[in-house]
């Protein structure tokens, strides 16, 4: 029962979030030089052909209205109509968001996997070589950029020892298997920094559970080395964890957008880039719209599993 | 036969040049169902001794030297490495701080089943009942309901009765405790102490109680040991160190005890400190604190048995009569 309450409270307070980053997008759209009116009609369009279009998109409602009846719209799953192609936004979205979202959570996989035990071997190791190497190697990825580790893992794994394809595979839902074959060297280049970041803050979180009386007590009772670094310390390190790793889906979502473009992905992040090159209001507030919602999500789970975790939070 | 043998205990820490001795030859003897107190000031030693017993100092930056023997089982072998079969060995232990030395994230129950259950080998169900059988037996009401409990849920002289638990859960022969009731006031004191005393006679376990607070050693203990800056200085049973103390540095720490007959005076301190870790003094440990120092105590001293069952490190222990309280 507790746990309905937990998610009660924290969905109630995602609401104002939502709000405040749909009504900045939603501003910012509008205080950026370029008029979609004249992006659609072209630069001869007449003055009265200007004025029929943007009141037929709506733009000439005050800012409010506008904001009023998107996103009200959006709540019940309309996201409007694209000014250039004049599809249903919606349909775009669901279209390329599968895609993505496999992406993004491949990453997140390929970056829990290989910086959580990371984290864990160097803080048993501390002050080691072990450990110094390993804290230089995560500091060294979180330096790499994306786009440049996929450009090189396309060098390498791609076209070098052709174990993956290159870019621009086939769609998600023309060919599964091979569409997933293809999201691998994406998901390494995309997660990789997620690991090295993980491997860091799991590392100094772990070094500080381990030294702490209740883990002196452990070792009193007996318990295996193995029970006390995987049980006790790191369920102890599970706060941190729990928040470093929802921070990294705001952060892949985000760097999904670079991904996407250098392994020619049409996924969310490509859609935006299309969408801001032609100026395609409806469709950049959708995906930032959605980004919002996968990044609010997020932190409601985190939120949650912060008080399953430690039951001081209540 | 004695429980526990300890014979030349020496521990060092660090490594090489930075090396610091802790501990000089630290003898002691527990015999079974004895209750044993180990007094010193802070730095004195009786904490490391007892995290060397329990095996608990880490290898990777301190060194052990010695014997050690629990109920015929070495705690350690010649190179001072922990016995793997420690968790066979009948030891346990009770900290200092119950508020940091529960585990804040899982329940009072899981934390002694799983100690039941690795120590002694029980199932799920066998370490659940017997988890609620030694909450009970230190004291802790509707132990069933307890069991749920995470320890911020409770007060502090619980917590110290679950640790108490968990310690019973390991099935001592030999507790130690580690001025378990240092951190919480004085009516859960002296329900503590009643606790693990009445524990060691009905179990016949014995309990090495460290601590610095000489009213609690009078209250719990048989025999006492006096240490000071790594080494013994003195031991005895406690109504005899206590009367006439063998040391200079007893005495100092009797006459530091506030009496009754002492309200609006000054509290007698001992002039100086403890030396850190690693100074060297020429003879006598003590000479540089003690009012007592003479030319001959710049030699290195021995523990001088004073009668049969005390010793004390002092050469002018027979000649002077060193202030005791009365009892």
């Amino acid at each position: 029962m507790r746990i309905f309450r937990v998610v009660g409270t924290c969905l109630l307070s995602a609401v104002p979030t939502l709000i405040l980053a749909t009504l900045i997008v939603f501003l910012l759209q509008r205080l950026i030089p370029g008029d979609p009116a004249v992006a659609i009609a072209g630069d001869y369009a007449t003055p009265e052909n200007l004025a029929r279009i943007r009141e037929e998109l709506g733009l000439d409602q005050p800012l409010v209205m506008q904001y009023l009846s998107w996103i009200g719209n959006a709540f019940t799953g309309d996201l409007g109509t694209s000014f250039q192609t004049g599809e249903s936004i919606t349909a775009l979205v669901l279209q390329r968001l599968p895609v993505t979202l496999v992406l993004t959570t491949m990453a997140l996989v390929v970056a829990v996997v290989i910086g959580l035990p990371a984290g864990v071997w160097a803080a048993q190791k501390v002050d080691t070589p072990f450990d110094r190497f390993l804290t230089t190697a995560a500091t060294a990825g979180i330096a790499i950029p994306n786009f440049w580790l996929g450009m090189m893992l396309i060098i390498v794994f791609a076209l070098t020892l052709g174990w993956f394809p290159g870019p621009g595979g086939v769609s998600l839902q023309s060919d599964p298997a091979q569409a997933l074959r293809g999201l691998v060297l994406p998901a390494l280049a995309l997660g990789l920094v997620g690991g090295a970041e993980i491997c860091r803050q799991v590392r100094s979180a772990m070094v500080e559970s381990l030294s702490t009386d209740y883990v002196r007590t452990h070792r009193a009772k007996g318990l295996t080395n193995r029970s006390i670094v995987w049980k006790h310390a790191l369920k102890n390190s599970s706060l941190p964890l729990a928040t470093i790793i929802g921070l990294q889906v705001s952060r892949l979502i985000g760097g999904a957008v670079v991904v996407e473009a250098v392994f020619g992905i049409s996924g969310i992040g490509s859609l935006a880039v299309e969408a801001t090159n032609q100026r395609d209001y409806g469709v950049i507030q959708a995906v930032v719209f959605v980004a919002a919602l996968i990044v609010l999500l997020t932190n409601l789970i985190v939120d949650v599993s912060y008080r399953l975790l430690d039951p001081r939070i209540s | 036969m004695a429980l526990l043998t300890v014979e030349g205990l020496q521990v060092h820490f660090g490594h090489d040049e930075n090396q610091v001795q802790a501990l000089y030859d630290v003898d002691l003897t527990i015999e079974p169902g004895e209750i044993v107190g180990l007094v010193g000031e802070s730095g004195s030693g009786k904490t490391v001794t007892s995290l060397a017993l329990m095996g608990l100092l880490d290898p990777r930056s301190s060194r052990i030297e010695g014997r050690a023997v629990l109920d015929g089982q070495p705690l350690w072998n010649e190179r001072g490495e922990r016995n793997a079969a420690r968790r066979d060995v009948p030891l346990a232990m009770v900290f200092q701080e119950p508020m940091t030395a529960l585990d804040p994230v899982f329940t009072v129950g899981s934390q002694l089943m799983e100690t039941l259950r690795t120590r002694r080998g029980m199932d799920k169900a066998q370490a659940r009942a017997e988890s609620v059988a030694l909450l009970d037996a230190v004291g802790i009401s509707d132990p069933k309901a307890r069991m749920k409990a995470y320890p911020h849920e409770l007060s502090g002289g619980m917590r110290q009765r679950v640790m108490i638990a968990i310690a019973l859960a390991c099935d001592p022969k030999l507790l130690i405790a580690d001025e378990p009731t240092t951190a919480v006031d004085v009516t859960i004191q002296a329900q503590l102490l009643d606790l693990i005393k009445s524990l060691a006679r009905e179990r016949g376990m014995s309990v090495l109680f460290v601590t610095h607070d000489l009213g609690v050693v009078s209250e719990t203990c048989d025999r006492m040991i006096t240490m000071y800056a790594g080494r013994i200085v003195e031991r005895g049973p406690v109504a005899e160190v206590l009367g006439s103390p063998g040391h200079p540095y007893t005495m100092g720490l009797l006459a530091a005890l506030p009496s009754p007959g002492s309200r609006g005076e000054r509290l007698a301190t001992i002039p100086g400190r403890v030396p850190p870790p690693g100074t060297t003094v020429e003879g006598c440990v003590f000479r540089p604190r003690c009012p007592f120092a003479v030319d001959e105590c710049t030699k290195p001293q021995d523990l001088i048995p004073l009668s049969t069952a005390r010793e004390a490190r002092c050469i002018r222990s027979r000649e002077l009569d060193f202030q005791g309280v009365a009892r």
